[in-house]
Formats: C-alpha cells, sequence, structure tokens
C-alpha cells in the first residue's frame, strides 16, 4: 500500500517520540517496555524513513515513477504477488506449529506453546473467512 | 495459450517497452504474453484487441486440451 509522503512524515515523527521516550524513560519504565519502545520506534523509523525517500525520488524523476505506478499495478505482477504471499503464508503456519512443538520440547511455558497453536488456527481461520467474503465478491 | 501478439507487434514495429506502455502494463507481462506463459485477463486480452484494431479470437488462439 502506498503512502503518501505527509503520512510517512507523521510516523517518522511518532517512532522519534517512541525513540526519546524510550531513552528517556529507561529505567523509570517496568519490564522490558524500553526495549519495546525502542524496537517499535526503530521499526516505525525505517519503514517511514524509506517511505519519505521514496516518494522524494519520485518527485524528482516522474517518468520512473509512471513506470513504477504501471508495474506496480500490473495484473501479472499482482497475481505474482498473491500468489507467492499466499504459498509463503502456509510454509509460515507449518513452521509456527514447529515452533510450538520446539517450545514443549524446551520446557517453554505453557502460554507460549498455546500462544503458537492460536497463530496456527488463526491462519486456518482467517483464509477460510477470506474465501467465504471472496465467494460472495466475485 | 498461443498467440499472435509478437507478429502483431512486429508488423507495427514496436518494442515491447511501446506496448507494454500503451497498454499500461510491465514490459516483463508483454514478454510473458508472447511466449505463452501468461494469459492475459479478459481485461486486458480486450485493451490488446483494441489496440492492434482486432478481435480477441484474432489474437489468441484458443486450443482445448487433450483429455
Amino acid at each position: 500500500m502506498r503512502k503518501s509522503a505527509r503520512f510517512c512524515a507523521v510516523l517518522l515523527a511518532l517512532s522519534l517520540v517512541l525513540l526519546a521516550a524510550a531513552l528517556l524513560l529507561r529505567g523509570r519504565l517496568p519490564g522490558s517496555w524500553s526495549g519495546v519502545l525502542i524496537g517499535l520506534g526503530a521499526g516505525i523509523f525505517g519503514a517511514s524513513l524509506s517511505g519519505l525517500l521514496m516518494r522524494r525520488w519520485e518527485s524528482r524523476n516522474p517518468e520512473f515513477a509512471k513506470q513504477n505506478e504501471i508495474d506496480s499495478r500490473d495484473e501479472r505482477t499482482t497475481a505474482i504477488r498473491s500468489l507467492a504471499k499466499a504459498r509463503a503464508g502456509d510454509v509460515v503456519q507449518w513452521c509456527v506449529m514447529g515452533i510450538a512443538w520446539l517450545s514443549i520440547l524446551a520446557g517453554a511455558p505453557l502460554w507460549l506453546t498455546l500462544a503458537a497453536v492460536g497463530v496456527f488456527l488463526l491462519y486456518s481461520v482467517l483464509s477460510l473467512a477470506f474465501m467465504i467474503r471472496l465467494e460472495k465478491e466475485m | 495459450m498461443k498467440n499472435r501478439l509478437e507478429e502483431l507487434r512486429k508488423a507495427r514495429k514496436i518494442s515491447q517497452e511501446e506496448l507494454a506502455a500503451a497498454l499500461e502494463v510491465s514490459r516483463q507481462t508483454i514478454g510473458s504474453l508472447e511466449n505463452g506463459r501468461y494469459n492475459p485477463s479478459i481485461l486486458l486480452a480486450f485493451r490488446i484487441a483494441r489496440y492492434f484494431g482486432t478481435t480477441i479470437e484474432e489474437i489468441f488462439i484458443y486450443e482445448e486440451e487433450p483429455s
């Protein structure tokens, strides 16, 4: 999904706030909340910065931007992307089940195993839900 | 699906890039269409036929697969 430059700028500001909060409140935050804030802030920072740089490049190279737009909406590219995501999802689903088994063998807390099984089941439920919805739409 | 896309394109002396730009698809899509690796959607097939001023059946050759 293509994001506007304004949206990326807002996200960039948010990421800086999160990073600043993590650094300023380190030691005063309970548990690993500081790490969570740093992780979130860094992730959003990277994504928003790359979005802004892409919008800037597109504004300076409109002919390439138009070609990028065509390539991203191209029906064959879209079909390939959808099929690749579906196959990757199938593989990841079974990897999650592998993680559940590993957590049992490693003696991890029960909630961790149940969370992994929950994610495995969620994929199946979501797939079925999307199939039902798309059956009505198409 | 076999097709005459490459033949029609070369008859007009246009490149794959030019045809792709005219149809607003990627050059890779034109390449895949010409060598039969990819079958177009009905909308794209109509746009291709309109571009060349002919019908879909004149460009794309449907052959039933042997059972």
